[in-house]
């Protein structure tokens, strides 16, 4: 078991050359240039993921700047809308106002006018109604009474058309 | 390993059980090239890892399931955290010789605890021409690293007065031949030894003869199989780390 064996000795640098070239050329050289390559893909998607992350990080901070900035706009418009609608609502009010006031003005003459009118018509009547009763009472001997009867029926009779009109 | 053993002489002489005979006969100009237990073991571990690493290189995925993440951690491991580790970045090269290394007398080891084999490296032949050969690259990477002067000059520590250095040349040249001596020796008695243990407890059986007896021998038998995986990996394991460690002695500034 102790002696020397050339032969022994020869087949194990033989056994170990031939496996080490074997290995060399078959295993050692796709397995480490894969575990390179991955090793390399990993950190360069590590850095990329990295990047990415710090721009996501930049979106977000523009974002939130941006909303920020679209709720004090949004602020803004909303009291600027206020305003408006109150500036409107104040015209709106005072043409109402200043509508009706000319309305109820129209009406006043529109009123006054057909007073007038009615009262022209009456005075037409009045006259009409005054030949009739002269003309009736140069037909009849009128007395002194009677002419005073005639005119209060006259003025009777105008009274109450005006009250019909 | 089971080999032999059908008497009880045999059993009582465990030695006998790494003895090695020829399988085939060669001979070549006078020199006994026969294929032995060893050649044969060597040749299959040769095989095995040949096959397993070419497998696996051969069906790379990039996400590794099994054996391949077996073998990309080992690969990992040697590269990473044992030759580079001890050797630094000039062990690049040295990688491959290192890793064959490792996984050459792991597999040896690992294939001598299969019952009926022989482990390769409890002959003291096999160890020491794989320490010879280490020791033979180590010198040769160091003298081209520093040159031959250079790499002599190294050897002894710089700055020691002219007469200490007839006492220190021998000591280094000593410490130096020491060196492959230690690796051989160290992986050769630790497989042998461990062997050696379970032939003794397999020999108990025989000896006690008493059904009542056995169980114990064999406890014996089962703890020291399992202790001898794990020493079959950490002697590959040493003989690779110190093969490293001589080898960054040799490359890098010495003492």
């Amino acid at each position: 078991m102790f002696e020397a064996e050339p032969g022994l000795i020869i087949w194990t640098w033989l056994c170990f050359g031939v496996l080490l070239a074997l290995l060399s050329k078959f295993a050692y050289k796709p397995i480490v240039a894969f575990l390179d390559s991955r090793a390399a893909s990993i950190q360069e998607e590590l850095e990329g993921s990295e990047a990415k992350r710090k721009e996501a990080e930049d979106l977000l901070v523009k974002y939130k700047t941006q909303l920020d900035e679209g709720r004090l706009e949004v602020q803004k418009m909303i009291e600027e809308g206020r305003a408006v609608g109150e500036k409107l609502k104040r015209e709106i009010v005072d043409k109402a106002a200043d509508e009706s006031k000319g309305l109820v003005k129209k009406a006043q003459e529109e009123i006054d006018r057909e007073k007038k009118k009615a009262l022209m018509e009456l005075q037409e009547q009045v006259a009409e109604l005054s030949v009739q009763v002269a003309s009736k009472m140069i037909q009849d001997t009128l007395q002194p009474k009677d002419h005073e009867k005639l005119i209060e029926d006259a003025l009777a009779q105008v009274k109450e058309n005006y009250a019909k009109a | 390993m089971a080999e032999g053993s059908s008497g009880g002489g045999g059993a009582m002489d465990p030695l006998q059980n790494f003895e090695i005979h020829p399988l085939v006969e060669i001979q070549l100009g006078g020199l006994d090239l026969s294929i032995t237990q060893p050649v044969l073991w060597m040749m299959i571990a040769v095989a095995v890892v040949f096959g397993v690493l070419t497998f696996v290189a051969s069906t790379l995925k990039r996400s590794p399931k099994g054996l391949q993440n077996f073998i990309e951690m080992t690969v990992e491991f040697l590269r990473k955290d044992l030759v580079h580790a001890v050797v630094g970045e000039e062990g690049k090269n040295w990688f491959p010789f290192i890793a064959t290394l490792f996984l050459f007398i792991a597999t040896c080891n690992l294939l001598g605890l299969i019952p009926g084999s022989f482990t390769a490296t409890s002959n003291i032949n096999v160890t020491a021409s794989l320490a010879i050969m280490v020791f033979v690259f180590v010198q040769f990477a160091g003298i081209k690293k520093k040159g031959l002067i250079g790499y002599a000059k190294g050897l002894v520590p710089s700055g020691i007065p002219k007469p200490i250095l007839v006492i220190m040349i021998p000591i280094e040249i000593v410490s130096l031949l020491v060196k492959p001596f230690s690796l051989a020796v160290r992986l050769f008695a630790n497989m042998l030894a461990g062997h050696m243990v379970i032939y003794v407890f397999l020999g108990m059986i025989i000896l006690f003869k008493s059904v009542i007896l056995t169980p114990l021998p064999f406890m014996g038998v089962v703890i020291m199989y399992a202790f001898e995986i794990f020493v079959a990996l950490i002697q590959a394991y040493i003989f690779a780390v110190l093969t490293a460690s001589y080898l960054s002695d040799a490359l890098h500034e010495g003492h």
